[in-house]
């Protein structure tokens, strides 16, 4: 088969990458691979599919976490498998506040009792206003 | 730009549920039947689509650790769909295949034995469908009770590197499921209890409970509708002949025959030194009610260990730090400094890194002493699997006793390191009354382990689970399961070896009186399935080629046994498809459904949000003259949904109260009322043994100071004759007083005693004062 025009079943591509089916599945879910190509049983993946889940696959073999692995393909990193170091050493908690806002929270620091989050979120919706509806919150 | 930890709490859609966030699942109705070796529950969730396009929601939920999911099923339209079991990847293969044909699938995995995964697979916009699945369970017991719990909520687990990377969805992410404050969904219970023999009492440390008694047996209710499902719901049961050795056998529709024995061994404690090292979570999620329900806790066990003991306390999170770097010699300087130490523990040392932690532990040098590892923690890791193989490793000279503290500890991990330690695990409910499962447990670590524990079927059983003999403390009960060669009745003997000689007790079992049933096979098959799960080879991940090998065969055995008996496990799940005629077509919208923050975890939220008021019932109060049931009130149809109550849920709760002498409240132990007066006169107790004679103790046993101390005059003119008599006087107390809870003073009574006999030579004398004490006390 060659290179553009190849098609896998989504089987195929889990073999192809050394990995489950349900791995494919999520890493669709996650938006790590494209959503597959076609609709309904004529789903399908191409070389490009091919190319992200190994190239996904090698950095998590290096030891990255799937966040890091997030970050490293938003960024368009040029090394992406640079040290470790680069990624998880310091630890955020990100909590939602209001749609479209949130609260970071270095993992060493206390996180608010619920009261003064609640508090705090009821403050941004009055003073802010809504920035969004669900769709917002969701992107 | 910092990276974010994987943290539920970054997935939180917090306070956005109320700004429409979807959440597709409306409601959980669960009913259970408890008999008295075993529950059987059903849970029925109910989701409903109310977007406009397809969607597959995915709820991650906790269930009891000790599970068997025999059962599975989606209702729709009406129309039943019942789930078989598939091997993992294949159950999963099915699931999928059916979504892209635009049919209905409901699949269930299990990620560990105490978290499942639902998919509901491809809603139509506007359909409900039902997803009901039964599992049976073993019940815990506590003293006399039997420990029913029902998780609610999945609490947030510290993943460790490793548990964070891996090709492929990690732990973490499985485990760690989107957390908010609040949850639209509620949770409606109905418990059904069958018991033996008459119910003597029934209490909930969790939630307020409405009550219908009738003997033996018993309808519970929460007294509030929708509950918020965010913490364990805990239920004790007391009803007379539950300690009694028996057995039930059971014939399934194939015709094969299964059996349980239970057996709750007399013994009596024979103390003995240790080496105890107490390993304390200090990690965040202890923060609050849970760190001081331990500092509570740990105080009472420095006071009970057995003189000629050594110990040192071991606190981790992030890192690790010890009190004294090993054990050391227990005396009243250690004690006094440990004691300091206890007051002023935090949890302040951030992740919880227990592998590191347990395996510096077991790596210290060994003293002639036995070794016992007490672990306290809500138990809130990923790697469980690691942990219990390291123990498993080190049974043979390490046995491991654990506390699970909090409103959503991890039986699993709290249960799981006490069984491959060969010890046993106690579960503290925030604000529940600790001092009874502290000393019962002390009094299990102070005592050597029982050998040569051995079960024999005379020859009924072809094979049992599980297949090497359980530990066998006082009091605990032991299950022991058998498929059974013929139908020819017999006797079934549990005997074991301890410092007193050998203990033994029969049960005679009459397959000819077989009920028709599935419990007991689906249990023994799950006693199986995990004693294969939690084996050595299993969990040891990383090996040779053989330890593969093995692990493979294992795999597959435990495949051949969970397809036999329909039930769930790390290899199986359960896949029920819904064929449609017409496909339903369109994007497929993914919603992960958030679970509620455990309460009270990591001290975020001390306010509960709703009940978690204690009230409990003791049914002996009643007129057990009257033939109707002791409250009437809050009897529901067996509709999975009910309609919410006009009645509020504080009515109810007060109808309840009321039927109560003692009805009592507490949310955390910062809370409570006055402490029982017998942990004022425990805490005083000195690490001989011994009291010493102080004002503080005259407070305690409620004497004038000065009437104590003229009294003593009858003592006087021996040496240390203060001490004696102090404690003299405390032992007195405690047998007038607080004669209810003798098993919980009991060992420290006994250390009393042999302080006093390696003191008071002259027996005569010893009468004589005792008399005096008894006088003072009863005055």
């Amino acid at each position: 088969m060659s290179g553009d025009t190849a098609r896998y079943g989504i089987d195929e591509l889990a073999e192809l990458g050394g990995v489950s089916r349900r791995t494919v599945r999520y890493y669709v879910q996650e938006q790590l691979l494209p959503p597959p190509l076609g609709v309904g049983r004529g789903r399908h993946y191409g070389r490009a599919h091919l190319d992200a889940l190994l190239r996904v696959k090698s950095m998590q073999e290096a030891g990255l976490t799937l966040e890091a692995v997030h970050h490293a393909l938003s960024s368009r990193s040029a090394a992406p498998l640079l040290a470790r170091e680069a990624f998880g050493r310091e630890v955020w908690r990100r909590l939602a506040l209001a749609p479209g806002l949130e609260l970071h929270v270095r993992s060493d620091v206390r996180v608010p009792p619920a009261s003064a989050l609640a508090a705090l979120s009821e403050w941004c919706r009055i003073h802010l206003g809504q920035t969004g509806d669900r769709h917002h919150a969701d992107d | 730009m910092p990276t974010t930890e994987p943290t539920p709490a970054s997935r939180v859609p917090a306070g956005l549920l109320a700004a429409g966030t979807p959440v597709p699942l409306e409601g959980v109705s669960v009913n259970a039947l408890v008999t008295s070796a075993s529950a059987r529950v059903t849970i029925a969730q109910r989701y409903r689509n109310q977007e406009r396009q397809p969607i597959e929601a995915v709820y991650v939920f906790p269930l009891d650790e000790g599970a068997a999911v025999c059962g599975f099923e989606a209702v729709t339209s009406g129309v039943h769909y019942v789930g078989e079991v598939r091997p993992r990847d294949e159950a999963f293969r099915v699931y999928d295949e059916a979504l892209l044909a635009g049919h209905g699938a409901y699949l269930l995995d299990e990620e560990r034995p105490d978290v499942f995964t639902a998919s509901i697979g491809n809603l139509p916009p506007g359909a409900e469908v039902l997803i009901r699945l039964t599992y049976v369970t073993e019940l815990a017991t506590e003293g006399n009770a039997l420990r029913f719990t029902l998780p609610t909520t999945v609490s947030p687990r510290y993943a460790p590197h490793e548990d964070r990377v891996g090709i492929g969805r990690s732990p973490d992410t499985t485990l760690n499921p989107p957390v908010a404050w609040r949850v639209p969904y509620g949770l409606d219970l109905t418990i059904a209890l069958d018991l033996p023999g008459a119910i003597t009492r029934v209490e909930s440390p969790s939630h307020p409970i409405g009550l219908t008694l009738d003997g033996a047996r018993a309808t519970v209710t929460l007294a509030q509708t929708k509950a918020a499902l965010d913490r364990d719901v805990v239920v004790l049961i007391e009803a007379q002949g539950l300690d009694a050795p028996h057995a039930i056998v059971e014939t399934t529709a194939s015709g094969e025959q299964t059996a349980v024995v239970v057996f709750q061994p007399r013994l009596e404690a024979a103390l003995a030194p240790a080496d105890v090292v107490f390993v304390v979570d200090r990690s965040g999620s202890m923060k609050g009610t849970s760190i001081e329900e331990v500092r509570n806790a740990l105080q009472l066990c420095l006071r009970s260990l057995v003189p000629g003991s050594r110990f040192d306390i071991v606190g981790f999170g992030d890192r690790f730090v010890s009190l004294f770097g090993n054990s050391v010699p227990y005396d009243e300087t250690t004690l006094a400094r440990a004691a300091e130490h206890v007051a002023l523990l935090q949890a302040d040392l951030g992740g919880t890194e227990i592998l590191p932690t347990l395996q510096a532990v077991f790596d210290r040098p060994r003293s002639e002493l036995p070794r016992q590892l007490v672990i306290f923690t809500d138990g809130e890791v990923t790697n469980t699997d690691a942990v219990l193989a390291l123990i498993g490793r080190q049974a043979s000279h390490s046995r491991v006793f654990t506390f699970g503290i909090g409103r959503g500890a991890s039986a699993h991990l709290v249960r799981g390191m006490a069984r491959a330690g060969h010890g046993a695990a106690e579960l503290i409910y925030a604000g529940e009354r600790l001092e009874a499962k502290v000393l019962r447990q002390f009094s299990r670590v102070m005592t050597p382990a029982l050998t040569d524990v051995t079960v024999d079927w005379s020859g009924l059983a072809i094979r049992t689970a599980p297949t090497i003999a359980p530990a066998v403390f006082a009091g605990g009960r032991v299950l022991v399961y058998a498929w059974l060669r013929d139908a020819r009745p017999g006797t079934v003997t549990l005997s074991a070896r301890g410092p007193r000689g050998t203990v033994s007790h029969t049960v005679t079992i009459d397959p000819g009186r077989a009920a028709a049933g599935t419990t007991v096979a689906s249990l023994a098959a799950r006693t199986r399935i995990r004693e294969l799960e939690e084996g050595q080879e299993w969990l040891a991940r990383r090996g040779s080629q053989q330890i593969e090998r093995h692990a493979g065969q294992v795999r597959e055995e435990i495949v051949r046994l969970a397809c036999a008996y329909h039930l769930a496990s790390r290899e199986t799940s359960f896949i029920a498809v819904e064929q449609r005629e017409v496909p339903v077509e369109g994007e497929v919208q993914l919603l992960r459904i958030p679970v509620a923050l455990t309460s009270g975890w990591g001290g975020v939220d001390e306010q509960p949000r709703v009940g978690g008021n204690i009230l409990a019932l003791h049914v002996q109060d009643w007129d057990a003259t009257n033939d109707a049931p002791g409250v009437q009130f809050l009897r529901r149809s067996e509709a999975a949904y009910p309609p919410p109550k006009s009645t509020g849920a504080s009515q109810l709760a007060l109808r309840v109260g009321r039927s109560l002498r003692e009805p009592f409240s507490r949310e955390s132990p910062g809370q409570r009322a006055a402490r029982p007066p017998l942990d004022a006169v425990v805490a005083l107790q000195r690490a001989d043994g011994s009291w010493e004679l102080t004002e503080k103790l005259a407070r305690a046993v409620g004497v004038e100071w000065t009437h104590l101390t003229s009294a003593s005059a009858e003592v006087s003119g021996t040496p240390d004759h203060g001490r004696i008599w102090a404690t003299m006087v405390a032992l007195a107390w405690l047998a007038r007083h607080a004669d209810e809870s003798r098993d919980e003073w009991q060992l420290l009574a006994q250390k009393a005693e042999g302080w006093l006999s390696a003191t008071v030579r002259d027996q005569a004398s010893l009468a004589r004062w005792r008399q005096a004490a008894d006088a003072l006390v009863n005055a």
